[in-house]
């Protein structure tokens, strides 16, 4: 039996592998620039002629876009998948704790007030801004949450509801007296990755790395909780313990996802329940599946967003609901019992 | 001296045609069945009262010449101020800052978000407003007795005269629209005719960059034949609208470059990530223009065009 | 050996008084059973012992230690436990649900050992789980996975294994099956059992020793001779029973009037 299922994980996990290079590949020879898909692959390889403007285009936008997306999409389906075990909630998704809407306020904040010296030019002023409101979310949700004593997941969902809903109307009314910024806030918050960089893409990297091995670390952690608090306990797991410290790594990286990209829907929501299906609720092996999964949507999404309107291009966010949406809606009527 | 003969000989003729212009510049004042007080078609005198087709399709009724006025768009402001009737400006928006007098004037605040009650308040004989007011708060000061007049017109240089022409009328400052659009239709014509023969550098405007989304005044727009008409070749005069990428920016790779002259725009840009790649970036062909001139639609228009000339073609202007 | 000592224990989580004053010692090897009526304390006793709930200093002791000072990974290498009714609507299957049991000794990044792949093999053969352990958890009946649910307190390999109301939910041929392998359990490897029942009479049939809670209090303790009196079960239940010897069994058995 360990032989055969040993084999059978090989095969998915190459087959996932495939795919986020086959999407990695396809997105990078399309675009609204005049370059030919076999143009693409050869600036990549190194041995193309085409001219300067081109080798700028493929180096310095299109990959930085398709690294930014995919690691984006991995966070969000790491962090949707860490938030549904351990909440044992299967409509969990890395916005429920309200770091999303943190992570807005900031932007938005950012947008309004606009010019103060950079400290970090590279990062972009509405990212530091947007990941520094995040994180600040994150903790309020936890001490709120915290304040009846015991740690509960019904607890924590509910607070970052309510905090969700508080930072959303703060962001209206900030707009309201600002409404010559109106667009631009409502661009940031659809999400797009039309500002992609390498040293975005680097920070994201590190954080998607590091976040995502603390998570696997907790795996059979995360296993146990989500078959039961009461049953995790009595396995061993040091319940309090461990819920606040992956509610801590998972909204770091949600934060980190947002801050760069703007809020994306969908991806972390979905990507755990079609995985699931493949690979067994196991997390040893659905997280890693979970973050590919996510990358190879996300850069597909990515790619649909920039070439389906070209030369204009529709948000991220819109494309992931429209995709994402139906199929939720599918997944629900088929398996009426076994949402999880 | 040649080109200030051309102006004048326009200019006197533009002053005998003027009274026939009525008909032509697309104004619905008159109903030849309404009541009396209606100004017909071909006819100069303004009179009152007045009933004007505004271009949300309401009718508006003037009761006398206007004395004092709420505007309620920057635009609208100042071709107000350029008529010569600014001292009847009682409150304007919070965006109104052209000419600088009126930012003396009180603020009714934005322009979607109005303090409607300080406006009912004020008592004014005339609300003028533009795009982004809302027809709900239109209605709502109709039902208190204050007439809203809601003008926009087509997004090019005949709309712009529109506005003027009609705002003229309205406020009985006939003569002076008249003399302003004559003046602009003399710089619009000044300037074809020098660029006519030049060659047409290759020209990107920036509405936004960057985390915001490249955003570019499309073939469509009033900029985009803007840039045409002052002799450039807009990148994106294939597109419609606003919205562009930057692959297809780099790609295009323009000669010149033009954006805002608020919000250090030019030193943002020319330091974000890709756009330094730019050939006009790093040969310094980044040029500011006051983007107010070429998005508010009314008396600065052609001055603007100006300014986009200069910056195409400076050899003309030396 | 004193395994668990508790030492007027007192629970007063509101207005009232759930546990009071209970003092009771656990003895290693030994099969308890853990009786009385509906709210008399007996889930919140066995919660308290599996450190669910804290209890005052010094009221708890496991081997000599407070359990204040057990952590809680080392706790579940002494005692595991097997609830009533586990309703798991996620996709694991009886396997994956008993490996769970060995996690307490697993480190993060550990591979479970051919050690742990036997461990479990056997409980799931014992339990007469094997058979279907491929099969997702929430397909199961409510006998297997019950059934699989033992496996996983068997797999977890601790000295101690604590039952709340196991066999409530299982048809009596269910109920029998998993009361023999506890005894097996206890009789040959040496597990100490501890089991709330309901029943008296599997109590009475299985139990070395029984624990009869009445309203937080110990009415009273002892063999299933001793405790199941008829003067006291009225006592505690309001209600007459007869009471039947078996010679087979050599049990008894409480009906009542």
């Amino acid at each position: 039996m360990e032989n055969k299922s040993k084999r059978k994980t090989l095969m998915q996990v190459m087959m996932l592998c495939i795919f986020l290079l086959l999407a990695i590949l396809i997105s990078v020879s399309i675009g609204s620039a005049n370059v030919s898909p076999w143009e693409s692959l050869k600036i990549i390889i190194g041995c193309s002629e085409a001219s300067e403007v081109y080798h700028t285009i493929i180096w310095k936008v299109r990959l930085p876009r398709i690294l930014l997306s995919g690691l984006t999409g991995a966070g969000l389906a790491l962090a949707g998948t860490t938030f549904q075990g351990l909440f044992q909630n299967p409509l969990a998704d890395p916005h429920t704790l309200g770091v999303s809407s943190g992570a807005a306020l900031g932007a938005t904040i950012a947008i309004i007030f606009g010019k103060i010296p950079m400290m970090f030019p590279k990062m972009g002023q509405i990212g530091l801004f947007a990941f520094a409101g995040a994180l600040l979310t994150t903790l309020l949700v936890y001490h709120i949450a915290r304040a009846g004593g015991r740690v509960s997941a019904v607890h924590i969902v509910l607070a970052g509801t309510a905090i969700s809903s508080m930072l959303s109307a703060a962001i209206s009314i900030l707009m309201i007296f600002n409404q010559a910024q109106v667009e631009k806030v409502y661009f940031w918050t659809l999400g797009s990755f039309s500002g992609a960089s390498w040293s975005k893409a680097a920070f994201l990297l590190i954080l998607v790395v590091l976040c995502g091995t603390g998570m696997l670390w907790h795996s059979r952690d995360l296993d146990a909780l989500t078959v039961g608090e009461e049953a995790a306990a009595s396995l061993g797991v040091d319940t309090i313990h461990t819920t606040k410290s992956l509610i801590l790594i998972a909204s770091l990286l949600v934060a980190g996802c947002v801050s760069v990209s703007g809020i994306i829907g969908f991806v972390g929501l979905l990507m755990p329940h079609i995985l699931r299906i493949l690979t067994g609720a196991s997390h040893r092996k659905l997280l890693p599946f979970s973050a590919i999964g996510g990358a190879v949507f996300m850069i597909l999404c990515d790619t649909c967003a920039r070439i389906v309107a070209s030369p204009a291009e529709i948000p991220v966010g819109a494309v992931t609901a429209l995709l994402g949406g139906p199929y939720f809606i599918f997944l629900l009527y088929r398996n009426k019992k076994e949402v999880f | 001296m040649k080109k200030s003969i051309n102006r004048l000989v326009a200019v006197f003729v533009a002053a005998m045609v003027i009274t026939g212009l009525t008909a032509c510049t697309g104004i619905n004042v008159s109903k030849p069945d309404e009541q009396a007080g209606n100004v017909g078609a071909g006819e100069t005198t303004v009179s009152y009262p007045m009933t004007i087709t505004d271009s949300n399709g309401i009718e508006i009724t003037i009761k006398e010449e206007p004395e004092t006025i709420i505007s309620a768009a920057p635009n609208v402001t100042e071709i107000i101020y350029a008529l010569g009737v600014g001292d009847k400006v009682v409150a304007r928006s919070d965006y109104c800052d052209y000419p600088k007098e009126v930012t003396e004037v009180e603020s009714i605040g934005s322009i979607r978000t109005p303090d409607i009650e300080r406006i009912v308040e004020l008592t004014p004989d005339l609300v003028i407003a533009s795009t982004h007011f809302s027809e709900e708060n239109a209605v709502m000061l109709e039902k208190m007795d204050i007439p809203v007049l809601t003008l926009y017109e087509g997004e090019n240089f005949d709309g712009s005269y529109a506005l003027i022409q009609k705002m003229g009328m309205v406020l009985n400052c006939e003569k002076e629209a008249a003399e302003l659009i004559e003046g602009m239709k003399a710089v619009v014509d000044e300037i074809t005719l020098l660029v006519k023969e030049e060659e047409r550098p290759s020209v990107y405007y920036v509405v936004s960059f960057g985390e915001y989304g490249d955003y570019t005044a499309g073939g469509n727009t009033f900029i985009g034949q803007m840039l045409e008409m002052a002799g450039g070749n807009n990148i994106a005069s294939d597109i419609e609208g606003w919205a562009y990428n930057l692959e297809s920016l780099l790609e295009a790779d323009p000669d010149i470059i033009i954006l805002s002259n608020q919000y250090d725009t030019k030193a943002e840009f020319e330091s974000t990530g890709s756009y330094s790649e730019l050939t006009a970036v790093k040969e310094g062909r980044v040029y500011e223009i006051d983007n107010n001139m070429l998005d508010r639609q009314g008396v600065r228009n052609a001055e603007g065009l100006k300014v986009l000339a200069k910056i195409l073609h400076p050899e003309i202007f030396r | 050996m004193e395994f668990i000592n508790i030492r007027g224990l007192n629970w007063k989580p509101e207005a009232e008084y759930i546990l009071k004053n209970v003092s009771v010692n656990f003895h290693e090897g030994s099969f308890y059973g853990i009786i009385g009526p509906n709210g008399s304390g007996k889930t919140s006793l066995l919660r308290h012992m599996m450190k669910r709930i804290e209890p005052e200093r010094q009221a708890l002791q496991l081997k000599g230690q407070d359990i204040h000072d057990v952590r809680q990974r080392d706790l579940a290498r002494e005692m595991s436990w097997v609830p009533q009714n586990t309703s798991i609507d996620v996709n694991y299957t009886a396997y994956q649900i008993v490996m769970m049991g060995r996690s307490p000794y697993l480190r993060p990044f550990q591979i479970e050992s051919k050690g742990d792949l036997k461990l479990v093999q056997e409980a799931m053969e014992q339990t007469n789980s094997w058979q279907f352990r491929n099969k997702a958890f929430h397909t199961l009946s409510g006998g297997e996975a019950q059934r699989v649910i033992a496996a996983r307190a068997i797999a977890q390999d601790t000295p101690i294994i604590i039952l709340d109301e196991p066999v409530s939910h299982l048809d009596i041929r269910h109920q029998k099956e998993l009361m023999e392998t506890m005894r097996l359990l206890n009789k040959k490897k040496g597990k100490t059992i501890l089991a709330v029942l309901h029943d008296l009479n599997l109590a009475a049939r299985y139990c070395d020793k029984l624990i009869l809670l009445d309203k937080g209090e110990i009415f009273a303790q002892g063999t299933p001779k001793e405790v199941l009196t008829c003067e006291n079960l009225s006592k505690v239940y309001g209600l007459e029973f007869y009471c039947l010897e078996h010679q087979e069994t050599n049990g008894f058995y409480l009906i009542p009037k």
